[in-house]
């Protein structure tokens, strides 16, 4: 295709004035990349949603004397997650989870993700119906699917909550990676 | 012409592969979870009556001791202290003490007297999941106190900040 173009410039090339020449090359380039540019664009994620919990008396085994509950889970779909701009619906890609903590995160508090639903669109959904670890320092594979798909709910779960951890507000930023594979 | 030609395509190639190494995408969503001070305490139930009806001759009244309830705590707060009071005081020459135990890493202040005025029971409070603690009164009266008739006395004990 770069060669066909070239001979091409060179024709127009002869019938114009150097600037011209110059310049129809160079929309030729231009287009030339926006070209390569679309075909290697990527499959995109989007998510909405989140989990907020608080904790406190009412949260004890058996009121005073006794210990937090020590697992809480959110609403079914506290987040909604779509993939798109997959090529076709047996483009292949999987979904990778890990979070980015801030605010001292407790390090007896582990949380976890699991799908809730498959969504909808033409594409297809494996993996992830059970909890999946979201570790702080390294992606975990959460699920993986082909093609386009939209409102795939999530769960969230946290477990280790004890009265050791501080009266405060803790967070941490769940990061969804989808890769092309 | 040449040079800008491939200097062009150079920067195309670049382009396209910085495109492909982006291709994983990502997407955020916040997890957060707020927890409260909690400081709560219980008891077991009520002491059984206290009376005082015997004396060794030459000597004041014997004292009555209940230790039938317990109490509990748990608290994610630090340098707590649990104190008493009664709604009223006692009748002249009548005591009534109370001695609490103390949760791991609290202490005991030991046989206190009770008044309307809130006084400490036990100290040094902190983070702490524990019941089952015992709890003793005490009524004692000297002979001055004479026939007292019976009455009810409602003990509040609260856990609050230090020291």
């Amino acid at each position: 295709m770069v060669r066909k173009s070239r001979v091409n410039l060179g024709w127009l090339g002869s019938q114009a004035t150097p600037l011209i020449t110059l310049l129809v090359r160079l929309f030729f380039l231009a287009v030339l990349v926006l070209l390569f540019l679309t075909e290697a664009e990527g499959i995109d994620i989007s998510a909405t949603g989140g989990w907020s919990e608080t904790v406190n008396e009412t949260d004890l085994i058996s009121g005073a004397g006794s210990n937090l509950v020590d697992t809480y889970e959110s609403s079914t779909n506290a987040s909604t997650i779509n993939i798109s701009n997959c090529i076709d619906d047996q483009d292949e890609w999987k979904l990778n989870v890990k979070r980015d903590d801030t605010g001292g995160w407790p390090i007896s508090l582990i949380l976890y993700v699991k799908r809730t639903s498959d969504g909808t669109g033409g594409g297809s959904l494996s993996g992830g119906l059970s909890y999946t670890e979201i570790s702080p320092t390294i992606d975990s594979q959460f699920f993986e699917g082909r093609g386009d798909r939209n409102n795939i709910t999530v769960q969230y779960k946290l477990t280790g909550m004890s009265v050791s951890i501080s009266s405060k507000n803790y967070s941490t930023t769940v990061v969804f990676t989808v890769v092309d594979i | 012409m040449r040079k800008l030609m491939v200097s062009m395509a150079v920067l195309g190639l670049a382009l396209v592969l910085c495109n492909l190494a982006m291709a994983a995408n990502t997407a955020q969503q916040t997890v957060t979870f707020e927890v409260s001070a909690i400081n709560e305490i219980s008891a077991s139930g009520n002491p059984g009556p206290l009376v005082v009806d015997a004396a060794t001759a030459g000597s004041q009244p014997v004292a009555d001791a209940d230790n039938t309830t317990t109490w509990a705590v748990t608290t994610n707060g630090s340098n707590k202290k649990m104190t008493g009071a009664i709604n009223t005081n006692m009748p002249a020459n009548t005591t009534l003490q109370v001695n609490l135990g103390a949760p791991t890493g609290g202490s005991s202040s030991g046989n206190v007297t009770l008044s309307a005025t809130a006084a400490n029971l036990v100290t040094g409070i902190s983070t702490v999941v524990q019941s089952g603690m015992s709890i003793t009164y005490t009524l004692s009266a000297t002979v001055a106190a004479g026939v007292v008739s019976q009455a009810q006395k409602t003990v509040t004990l609260t856990l609050t900040d230090g020291p």
